[in-house]
């Protein structure tokens, strides 16, 4: 009998971690840049509260019925966006406590894009076996910072096909567009970081 | 004997009843049943409809407050719970806005940087 309790606390102070690895938690700092930013955006969703926001998306329109689909098998979604007036309101420590969490296995860096003015974009991705288990996105301009954290089965195409609806760019029509503005371009940018994804 | 007695004898002697006596007060006893019967339920329909409000008020009172109060409840949390939900609805598209935004622009940037070797947007 004893030694099934300790298999039994061993087992679950064993699964602690596993699981806390997995979670990616937006550090509380970040709350604090809301009192500099112009602009906030804060964003908490966990299971229940994205069942419940489900339950009032209409069954008749076609983009809240795609979002619904989308939804179904998310855990969380969680959103932090700041807006300043000034450069220089937020370090890259405000940052940084992500990406440390980020640098586990279970995470993979797809897109990585630098700019010189400081216009960086990164995009990781949570690998469940074939399928992506979240998505993170830390896009961090001079004035502006976003965290956008999607946990749960994500699939890119259904989330691409928000495009064009609720205010969302239509995703993956866009070549043409970048080919004609992209010509000016006095950045000195970093290619995305495709070869993570490689590995 | 004396004629009162004779009187007393005669008053006391044993009489049969006449032939109908049974059936008489048979009838009579269903008639007085009848009677308590109707009075019974004009007293039941007089207290149920026709007592004051404010004796009707006392008696049910505690039940009404109960329901009320159970109906309020449920009531505001139904409404709570809308109210949340209609919240968390305009923060998920928000969400989703936001984060198809920035895919959409970190993606501008990858076709441009692969296709032109720029960025977007350009500086």
């Amino acid at each position: 009998m004893k030694r099934m309790w300790l298999g039994l606390i061993v087992a679950g102070v064993l699964s602690v971690p596993v699981r806390a690895s997995e979670d990616i938690k937006l550090p509380v700092n970040l709350d604090k840049l809301a009192e500099r930013a112009s602009e906030s955006v804060d964003v908490t969703l966990d299971e229940s509260m994205l069942q419940l926001a489900s339950k009032f998306l209409s069954k008749d329109d076609p983009d809240e019925v795609q979002v619904k689909k989308l939804v179904g098998k998310l855990k969380g979604v969680y959103v932090r966006s700041f807006e300043f007036e000034k450069e220089g309101q937020y370090s890259m420590a405000d940052v940084e406590a992500i990406r440390v969490q980020l640098k586990s296995p279970q995470w993979t860096r797809i897109v990585g894009v630098k700019s010189t003015k400081g216009d960086n974009s990164e995009i990781y991705i949570h690998r469940n076996g074939d399928q992506i288990g979240g998505l993170v996105v830390i896009a961090t301009e001079p004035k502006e910072l976003t965290i956008v954290h999607i946990d749960g089965q994500i699939n890119p195409e259904e989330l691409s096909e928000l495009g064009g609806h609720m205010g969302i760019p239509e995703i993956g029509k866009s070549k043409n567009k970048s080919k004609t503005t992209g010509t000016s371009s006095d950045s000195k940018s970093k290619t995305s970081n495709k070869e993570e994804e490689e590995k | 004997m004396t004629p009162f007695e004779e009187q007393l004898k005669k008053a006391l002697a044993r009489q049969e009843p006449s032939a109908d006596f049974t059936s008489r007060v048979l009838a009579e006893a269903a008639r007085q049943e009848q009677r308590k019967e109707a009075a019974g339920w004009r007293t039941w329909f007089h207290k149920t409809w026709f007592q004051t409000p404010l004796m009707q008020a006392r008696r049910f009172a505690p039940v009404m407050v109960v329901f009320l109060v159970m109906s309020g409840v449920v009531v505001y949390r139904g409404h709570q719970r809308e109210v949340q939900g209609r919240a968390a609805k305009q923060q998920l598209l928000q969400a989703l806005r936001i984060a198809g935004i920035k895919l959409h622009h970190t993606q501008l940037r990858v076709v441009a940087m692969e296709t032109e070797g720029t960025d977007w947007p350009p500086q």
